[in-house]
């Protein structure tokens, strides 16, 4: 495939899960496909690297697991969101929102700011 | 679709399996992949080889995964344990609270019985096991001269010659205790000192805080007026003045220059020197034949005590050879010196360690009991436990945890009791033991309560919680807590009662012997009268008072006045008093020898005035008195006791006998017995009477006053409903000179009371311990077969029902619980064989195996645990068959 691949920033798909995670409890494969399917399959670049985050993320508490069955009835691992986890989501908004901004404020400026300015 | 195949959840069986875990979940996922893409129209193949692609590198995200899933399966465990030990800490905390009134009491018992070993333990290590505060202090040793098997200081001429001689020492070093007059700051005192050679301070490796000591020249004659301070002193005398050093004090009515300070650690001994002055001995002292000095020596590195010793008694037969006179029959003897300095209290320690440790042991049979008791009665909670899926080392450690609480406050209380006990041991012996001072909560004991506690909750705890963990589900729901286990098939109580009892037992002849020993004590003749006698002690200056003329014609003007005193019957002289405690003086033990030299031995010297019989109220046996007419000029006459006559003339008549003391008299002339006196318990009424020889204190040569720094005991009888006060014996020095110190100022009643009160506080301290023991013990029996009744209400119901009598039930219960006190008390009375042969230097009158008193111990214990058992048995013989029947 010939898409335009993005880099992934640090810690940005962690953001990713945790927002997919707020629809409810899914299973790493629908963790994946949602992802993809609300990039426009523009970010998620291997399908693998979704799962040393979800372990890693389930290590500090932010999400937690369990073996449930999935819809064709196969055992599968179901991940949710842990009130820490909802926490974190929401400071990490918040920071990723005031980051874009300030990347966007400059990118987009038509000139160089006069001198002594705030 | 590759299913799971079914063995793989047996790997799950034991706890999670993390690598299969992430196996299923990575393969699930690529099985929704291929899925979907099949669903889209992919052909299987290929459907495969794209999931495969789009997930990039499985073996490196499994790997990964793999790794991370096993750290947060480790940490979850961990969390898991640690919130399982906390739940079983506040459980404990919850059960222990909930039944207040036993932990309440297993908590007392524990706590004292955890401070009381502790508090033991403290004293022992501040006074006996750890080190001497010295560089080295095993090397350093302390060496006598001795006579059949006693030891005696040295004579300055054989000091000198193993100092030459000698090549398993790297020093020697020599001290002379004297006692100063210091007249600094008002009133003249007595204060214990020493003469000491200049090495005496380095060999001990103790360099003073201020100034200097001795130098090798100032340590030869003439003799330099220097003095060294001890810390004592200079903290109580001169309140540390900081300017001490090149100051001039009064000592014996010189002029003394202040050159050094020694630290605090150097005053090892409540009663040691305060200050020290050169020794410098003169050509005329070195001639002394008398023993005078302390010897002291630093072992090279690589010699042991055994070959110093072996090197000293092949010079004792060189010195035996060469210097006869003062040397007859002498050996020398080194040893440790911290043997030689607390040698007396380790035993003493010792065997109160042993009793305390034993009612320690008494009490923790107690709570285990306790907890036995209280375990069964839980067996229904526990047997809930269990079915709720508890596994048995978790309900082992829940117990123990409980166990564990308990004993951690009863080591806090314990802490508390130690604390208060040494301060009491402080005010009790401080004055006396050497280095009891230093006692306190230190880190060592708190080691020793640590390991207390653990001891105590494995002892308390460990069974119980076994047992309790042991319960069967079925039997135990069903039976409504009830088991039906009584004390014969109950071996773990049956064993608790006999090691409590073994160990009373065990105790109480220790105290029984003790007590024994008291009332032999209390019953010995002192073979003095000591009601309205005061004596105190004073010494002549040898720098006004400098020849035997001088000394006692200013003795006998004393003597004079004292005796002319309204209120005073009559009063005397004496070189040294019974049961005198101070180490001040010196107990001269010459030779007494019979010409011709066949019958010889050595004895104590007492010089006294006339009248000193009389004062004292020793009985004349045969003979006469001294009078006035025994002087220097007059025929040598000398006064022997009873012991000393049976030792030198068997079957003979004393009075007229002739003998002469070589090392004593100048010259040695004869001696004839005018009298024989009844024996005194000079060295304590346990100890048997020594031999004494009494001379006149007027034909006393000058070199023998001056080994004992020409003082003397005054001593007066006062007359009926006259109190005695050193008033009085001050004001008779007075008259005389004013200058004159007066010490050791006591009634003889007083000495009398103070040689007995170690050994009475030893003995009452040991008679408690007996009697918590025994109480402890009465309790324990009390509450098993308290316990055992309780439980076995039915059968015993039964019983009656069946038509047994009153009589027929007190004697099952009384028997079943006699059988393990019967066996503790055979147990106890073999062990006792044992110790109480540790106890034999201390007996006095009676028997480290005296029949009585096993007997009578043996006795008092079965007697307690018949009523401990009678009590509860009454309450069986009472059981009402019908309501005991129908509340089963």
């Amino acid at each position: 495939m010939e898409q335009p691949e993005l880099e992934l920033l640090r810690g940005t798909l962690d953001l990713l899960i945790l927002k997919t995670l707020t629809w409810g409890p899914l299973h790493g494969y629908a963790i994946a496909t949602a992802i993809r399917r609300q990039t426009d399959e523009a970010l998620l670049v291997e399908e693998g690297a979704l799962y040393p985050a979800l372990y890693r993320m389930q290590a500090k508490a932010w999400i937690e697991a369990e073996w449930g069955l999935s819809e064709n009835n196969r055992r599968a691992k179901y991940y949710q969101l842990t009130l820490e986890g909802r926490r974190h989501l929401r400071s990490e908004v918040k920071t990723w929102k005031a980051y874009a901004n300030a990347v966007a404020k400059v990118l987009q400026a038509t000139q160089l700011p006069a001198p002594g300015g705030s | 679709m590759a299913h799971t195949p079914l063995w793989r959840r047996y790997l799950r069986f034991f706890g999670a399996n993390v690598e299969a875990d992430v196996d299923d979940e990575l393969r699930f996922h690529l099985d929704a992949k291929v899925d979907e893409l099949i669903a889209q129209g992919w052909p299987r193949e290929r459907a495969r080889a794209e999931a495969r692609r789009a997930f990039g590198d499985i073996a490196a995200v499994r790997q990964t995964c793999q790794g991370l899933g096993k750290q947060s399966e480790e940490h979850m465990r961990k969390t898991e344990y640690f919130v399982g030990w906390r739940q079983d800490v506040t459980y404990g905390l919850r059960q222990l609270g909930k039944r207040w009134a036993t932990t309440l009491l297993a908590l007392l018992t524990l706590g004292i019985g955890i401070g009381a070993v502790a508090a033991v333990f403290s004293l022992l290590h501040a006074v006996v096991l750890r080190p001497l505060p010295f560089r080295e202090p095993n090397q350093i040793v302390s060496l006598w001269s001795t006579r059949q098997g006693r030891n005696d200081v040295v004579t300055p001429r054989n000091f000198d010659s193993w100092r030459r001689g000698a090549h398993s020492f790297r020093q020697l070093a020599a001290l002379r205790r004297i006692t100063f007059t210091v007249s600094e700051g008002g009133k003249a005192t007595q204060i214990p000192g020493g003469e000491a050679t200049s090495d005496f301070f380095s060999l001990f490796g103790v360099s003073p805080v201020f100034g200097r000591t001795f130098t090798t020249e100032e340590d030869r004659p003439p003799r330099l007026n220097l003095v060294v301070l001890s810390h004592r002193l200079w903290h109580e005398r001169f309140a540390e003045d900081q300017g001490i050093l090149g100051r001039q004090i009064r000592l014996n009515r010189e002029s003394y220059t202040v050159i050094g300070v020694m630290p605090a650690r150097f005053d090892l001994r409540p009663e040691g020197e305060q200050l020290w002055i050169p020794l410098a001995l003169s050509g005329q002292e070195m001639n002394w034949t008398g023993g005078v000095l302390y010897v002291f020596g630093r072992l090279r590195p690589n010699v042991t005590l055994r070959q110093a010793q072996a090197e000293m008694a092949v010079m004792a037969r060189v010195l035996q050879a060469r210097y006869p006179d003062m040397n007859r029959e002498r050996d020398i003897s080194v040893h440790d010196f911290s043997s030689d300095l607390v040698g007396d209290y380790r035993q003493q320690f010792l065997i109160l360690l042993a009793a305390v440790g034993s009612v320690f042991l008494i009490a923790c049979a107690n709570v285990a009991n306790l907890l036995l008791a209280r375990g069964a009665g839980r067996s229904r909670e526990l047997t809930i436990r269990s079915a709720l899926g508890a596994t048995r080392s978790r309900i082992v450690r829940q117990l123990l945890i409980e166990s564990l609480l308990l004993a951690l406050a009863g080591a806090a209380l314990g802490l508390l009791v130690t604390g208060g006990a040494i301060r009491i041991a402080k005010l009790a012996g401080g004055a006396v033991v050497p280095r009891l001072s230093e006692a306190s909560v230190d880190g060592s004991v708190l080691v020793v309560v640590l390991a207390l506690t653990f001891i105590c909750t494995l002892f308390c705890g460990m069974l119980p919680a076994l047992r309790a963990a042991q319960v069967d589900l079925q039997s135990a729901l069903g039976q409504g807590g009830r088991s039906s286990a009584g004390l014969v098939r109950d071996p773990a109580r049956s064993a608790y009662i006999t090691a409590e009892v073994g160990f009373a037992l065990v105790l109480l002849v220790a105290a029984g012997l003790l007590i024994r020993t008291a009332i032999a004590a209390q019953n010995v003749q002192p073979g003095f009268v000591p009601d309205g006698v005061v004596t105190a002690r004073t010494a002549l200056p040898t720098t006004v008072y400098k020849t035997a003329n001088q000394v006692v014609s200013a003795y006998e003007r004393i003597l004079d006045g004292l005796a002319g005193h309204a209120g005073v019957r009559s009063a005397a002289l004496t070189s040294k008093v019974p049961l005198g405690t101070s180490g001040a003086g010196l107990v001269l033990k010459p030779n007494a020898v019979i010409p011709p030299l066949k019958n010889e031995l050595s004895t104590e010297l007492q010089y006294i005035s006339p009248g000193y019989f009389t004062t004292m109220g020793i009985a004349l046996v045969r003979g006469r008195e001294f009078n006035a007419h025994d002087r220097a000029g007059s025929a040598q006459v000398a006064v022997v006791n009873q012991a000393l006559a049976r030792r030198l003339w068997p079957g003979q008549d004393p009075v007229g006998q002739l003998l002469r003391l070589p090392e004593f008299d100048t010259g040695s002339p004869r001696r004839k017995v005018i009298g024989v006196v009844a024996d005194v318990h000079g060295d304590g009424l346990m100890m048997p009477p020594p031999t004494v020889l009494y001379v006149p204190f007027a034909q006393v040569p000058i070199n023998p006053w001056q080994w004992t720094e020409q003082s003397l005991y005054l001593v007066a009888r006062m007359q009926p409903g006259t109190l005695a006060d050193s008033e009085l014996l001050e004001f008779a020095l007075k008259t005389v000179d004013s200058q004159l110190p007066l010490g050791d100022i006591r009634t003889m009643n007083q000495r009398l009371a103070q040689s007995v009160s170690a050994a009475r506080f030893y003995t009452l301290l040991l008679t408690i311990l007996g009697l918590c023991g025994l109480v402890l013990t009465g309790a324990g029996i009390y509450g098993v077969v308290a316990y055992f009744v309780n439980r076995q209400r039915a059968e015993i119901g039964v019983r009656v029902a069946l038509g047994a009598t009153r009589a027929t039930v007190l004697m099952f219960v009384v028997r079943q619980g006699m059988r393990p006190v019967l066996v503790g008390i055979g147990f106890g009375v073999v062990a006792s064989f044992v110790t109480s042969r540790a106890l034999a230097s201390q007996l006095y009158g009676v028997g480290s195996m005296d029949p009585i008193t096993f007997v009578a111990v043996a006795c008092l214990l079965f007697a307690v645990a018949i009523l401990a058992c009678y009590v509860p048995a009454r309450q069986a013989a009472r059981v009402d068959p019908m309501v005991a029947l129908r509340t089963e």
